[in-house]
């Protein structure tokens, strides 16, 4: 059995993801061309359950912060940080690539440590052992590409008179073909492997041995410490608090008012926070699913849904009226982006000079009002694609 | 690096001939042919060297002419209508296929200083095949007959007039300007191209004083380096020639922009319309009177009694609606920094894709506009940007993406429906990637480094006017309820392994056949205990080789039918 159960892999995450936002709200499946008269009741029900359940109260996510530790916010409760994740795919798991799924590895770790004996099979459920699945096959490969230009290079230097005899040929020949065979079936998934045969070397490895720092989160047989915590950036908390999705404990302050966070985070990471909240709220509102972009040498990068359903499909760089980087640092990125199959958008926020009178107004207008919307509707944004032509292709 | 293949080619054009086939083709790189075109074609490197040792246009001999026909070195890409036997290069394609790795001495870890006997052989070889395209006679491009329909003059007193008196040869008919004296004016970029890649020669003129034009007569043409230095002033315009060389050589035609002399012309379009500009955000009436209730009694948006998620965007999306509006451009205000820097950039050149139609008269839209940078200089400010992309007008098709063919559905049948419905917006469908991608709006910047030059289009592009990107029935929509009769996916099990048995003894004779994703996902689908260990491994690895596990449900979704129209409130 797959991670699915009996789903196929679309109603798995349909049920596992089901908003772009944290907030539940009851979503009208009558749309659906295809219901059942019994789910117009269901759905109806739905929507009243919804309600007289939220009317009791609002359930909030606790986020701690402290400038003295960390300056990150960080939400520790094991349910909260799933939801967050699962709900629009906030933050990122201290002690994971993206989804928070320490402990579930762990669990898992530990119990095929223990039976051992006969569970061979490996379930690939979380993002990392994939990509390390990935790499091991990629491995493989590369470790037939070398052994074939060793045979290649023994030819060569054997040979007679410095002529490759047609035997010789014919063997590098063959091995060359195997090799693109076997480069063809990766890439298609055609590589066949006996289940019985665990593809992952790393977890052979490490099946059989618990380090002992292992033990030390051990509760019980069925039980262990949850060491990881969720860690929010700063744009994501504030459109978060925006949302009122979150209450925050901010240096022992508990439940800051998003104009006194704001003021504080400003005080931090000055105005230039804005900047980046500007553009992060403008693709967050359009539904976009918006993570940092550090990895791909940009600032953002959008998914249409999310991490699990698709590739990003446009990276986005900031660019500030007092830009100084030139035309070769563009192009810089321009190539990492397009090696990693992604549009580059260069975003230019034309953003108030932050040192004019006149934004200082605004700025204190702002912390005694508190409305954000109309703070952020000082800056405009305008969007370029930026794509490299390469003539020699294109002339036909 | 590419050696042409000039053998091949066979429509004689001295112009677009240059390239077309073969450097489309991967042609192999090796040191030893490198170097070899280095030599002999060295205006592929600034074009301030001279072309070879040997083949400097003699200027005071005068035997000039007939050490032109020996001497000039330009073997690449010319055949004039003449019918001088072109130079095979082909040759030196044999000496490596695999480029220029083949040709690393193979050194034996005992003895690293000589040459192993393998080595030896291919080095011989490969100097052999040298020598053997060296040997043959090679050609002048010019026209030895007519020398005077092959000849441009510059006025002595005047550089910028640049003209020929009987203009004859297949490149007029995408570059220079005839007159009604039918004399051919040329621009110097032009003028510098035809000298340097030996189609013309070069002589002085004077308009005043014909006595004088006869010693020009007389005297041989004038070298390369001359050219450059009357037509090459300053960086700017090596600039422009580098950029119009290097798209000439690639066989593009390519024309002056009327921005070219520095005057900048009227903005052509608006980037978007502002009316049009929201019509993807614009809220439902339930959507809207959440709101207007919200506003009135002061509270936040009730979010839960919003029905859908779309309508939370649109709702949010409303409130920014300032921020994609052009407001700030005003130069007085305080608030706006960028006014202060923003300056113009010209277009300099139009570029045609090569198309024997072309006529320079009555010329299309061009496919790229092409305006130079400077690699060091800052990216401009958007005000600069977008008076560019406003100035550009290009032609909207070239960067239309090729219609992606897919196996289920027939392209045909909805083309025909397309117009008869409205499908500028169709909430079922999601946002039109492509909008955001390929934009008609565009301008091409060469960046130019020294003799590198690299290539970027920009395009406008507005993700506000495509709307949110969320869908509720992406959760809300499920499949159609089928009967499913277990025989059935029995059956289909049975087929199944039939044919993965099959397989295994047909073995890697056929590898094209096995399964892909949208079958694994099916049968996924069908199978409700996975009996069969093999269809799980494969899933499994084909999970892991799709990287993220994304790629699998989006195939999974391309496979089952299309979601329907579902309404949104």
């Amino acid at each position: 059995m797959s991670k699915f159960g009996n789903l196929n892999k679309r109603e798995y995450y349909n049920l596992k993801h089901p908003s772009p936002l944290p907030i539940i709200i009851p979503l009208s499946y009558i749309s659906n061309k295809y219901y059942k008269p019994i789910e117009i009741l269901n759905s109806i029900y739905d929507t009243l359950c919804h309600f007289i359940i939220n009317i009791s109260g609002h359930a909030y996510i606790d986020v701690i912060f402290d400038s003295k530790l960390d300056s990150s916010f960080k939400i520790t409760d094991y349910n909260d940080m799933i939801f967050i994740w699962n709900n629009g795919f906030y933050g990122k798991g201290n002690l994971s690539r993206s989804e928070p799924t320490f402990e579930k590895r762990m669990l898992q770790k530990i119990n095929d440590y223990l039976n051992n004996d006969k569970n061979t099979k490996q379930d690939t459920t979380f993002s990392e052992e994939i990509t390390k699945n990935r790499r091991y096959l990629r491995e493989i490969w590369k470790n037939e590409r070398i052994s074939l230009i060793k045979l290649e290079k023994d030819i060569k230097i054997n040979s007679i008179n410095g002529e490759i005899s047609i035997l010789d040929k014919e063997k590098l020949e063959i091995e060359r073909e195997k090799l693109s065979k076997l480069k063809d079936d990766l890439i298609k998934g055609n590589v066949r492997i006996d289940s019985n045969t665990p593809i992952n070397s790393d977890s052979i490895k490490n099946r059989n041995t618990l380090r002992i720092e292992d033990y030390d989160i051990i509760i019980d047989s069925n039980n262990i410490k949850n060491i990881e915590y969720l860690q929010l950036d700063n744009c994501e908390t504030i459109y978060l608090k925006q949302l009122n999705m979150i209450r925050i404990n901010f240096d022992n302050i508990p439940d800051i008012s998003l104009t006194n966070l704001l003021k504080n985070l400003i005080e931090i990471y000055d105005f230039e926070l804005l900047l980046n909240y500007v553009v992060y709220y403008h693709y967050k509102t359009l539904g976009w699913c918006v993570k940092n972009g550090l990895k791909f040498s940009c600032d953002y990068i959008l998914y249409q849904r999310g991490p699990p359903f698709s590739h990003a499909e446009f990276s986005i760089k900031i660019v500030t009226n007092e830009e100084t980087d030139s035309l070769i640092d563009y192009s810089a990125i321009s190539r990492v982006v397009s090696g990693v199959k992604k549009n580059l958008i260069l975003c230019f926020v034309n953003h108030p000079n932050f040192n004019s009178s006149q934004w200082l107004n605004i700025w204190n207008n702002y912390l005694i009002d508190g409305d954000l919307i109309s703070l952020l509707n000082n800056f405009s944004i305008n969007e370029i694609n930026w794509k490299r032509w390469t003539p020699s292709r294109t002339r036909m | 690096m590419n050696i042409e293949n000039n053998s091949t080619n066979q429509n004689g054009s001295p112009i677009t001939d240059s390239t077309p086939e073969s450097a489309s083709e991967p042609i192999s790189e090796s040191i030893s042919s490198s170097n070899l075109r280095y030599s002999l074609n060295s205006r592929s490197s600034a074009g301030l060297v001279t072309i070879d040792s040997g083949s400097n246009l003699p200027s005071r001999e005068t035997s000039a002419i007939q050490k032109l026909s020996l001497g000039n070195g330009n073997l690449e890409e010319f055949s004039d209508d003449s019918d001088e036997e072109l130079q095979d290069w082909s040759l030196l394609n044999n000496i490596s296929k695999k480029g220029i790795k083949d040709l690393e001495p193979l050194l034996t870890d005992n003895d690293k200083y000589t040459l192993s006997a393998y080595d030896q052989n291919k080095l011989n070889k490969a100097r052999n095949l040298r020598f053997q395209a060296l040997e043959s006679k090679r050609g002048a491009i010019v026209n030895l007959d007519n020398l005077k329909a092959s000849t441009i003059f510059v006025n002595k007193d005047n550089y910028n007039d640049i003209f020929m008196l009987q203009p004859k040869g297949k490149f007029l008919e995408t570059m220079g300007f005839i007159d009604n004296q039918n004399i051919c004016h040329f621009g110097f970029e032009e003028a510098l191209y035809l000298v340097e890649r030996g189609s013309c020669m070069l002589k002085f003129w004077d308009n005043e004083n014909d006595s004088k034009n006869e010693i020009f007569e007389r005297m041989p043409p004038l070298s390369l380096q001359a050219a450059y230095s009357i037509f090459i002033k300053n960086e700017e315009q090596l600039n422009q020639y580098m950029v119009y060389s290097i798209l000439k050589r690639d066989g593009y035609i390519i024309n002056r922009n009327d921005e070219f002399n520095g005057i900048i012309s009227k903005r052509k379009r608006k980037l978007f319309d502002e009316d049009t500009l929201f019509k993807n955000i614009e809220m439902s009436r339930w959507t809207k009177f959440l709101s207007s209730i919200s506003s009135i009694f002061n509270i936040s948006f009730p979010y839960k009694l919003a029905f859908s998620y779309f309508n939370i965007f649109t709702y949010m999306r409303s409130t920014l609606k300032p921020q994609s509006l052009p407001k700030l451009k005003n130069v007085n205000n305080e608030l706006t920094l960028n006014n202060k820097s923003c300056k113009e950039f010209k277009i300099s050149f139009n570029i045609w894709k090569p198309s024997p139609n072309f006529k320079k008269k009555n010329p299309p839209l061009p496919d790229y506009q092409i305006t130079i940078f400077k690699a060091n200089q800052k990216l401009p400010n958007y005000f600069e940007l977008q008076s560019l992309l406003e100035r550009s007008n290009s032609n909207p098709d070239t960067y239309k993406p090729k219609p992606k063919v897919r196996k289920n559905k027939p392209n045909k049948v909805p083309d025909n429906k397309a117009k008869k419905l409205d499908i500028s917006w169709d909430y079922a469908k999601g946002i039109n990637m492509e909008n955001l991608k390929y934009n008609q709006n565009r301008i091409t910047l060469a960046i130019v480094d020294n003799i590198t030059i690299n290539f970027i289009t920009l395009s406008h592009c507005n993700f506000v006017q495509e709307g949110p990107v969320w869908r509720d029935h992406w959760v809300t929509w499920k499949p159609p309820v089928k009967k499913k009769s277990t025989r059935n996916n029995f059956k289909r099990n049975e087929k199944f392994k039939d044919k993965k048995s099959n397989e295994d003894i047909i073995g890697k004779e056929n590898p094209s056949k096995d399964i892909n994703n949208g079958d694994i996902s099916e049968n996924k689908i069908l199978t409700p205990v996975p009996t069969n260990k093999k269809i799980e491994s494969n899933l499994l690895i084909s999970n892991i080789l799709n990287g993220e596990e994304g790629n699998l449900i989006t195939s999974t979704k391309s496979s089952e039918n299309k979601p329907p129209n579902s309404a949104h409130f």
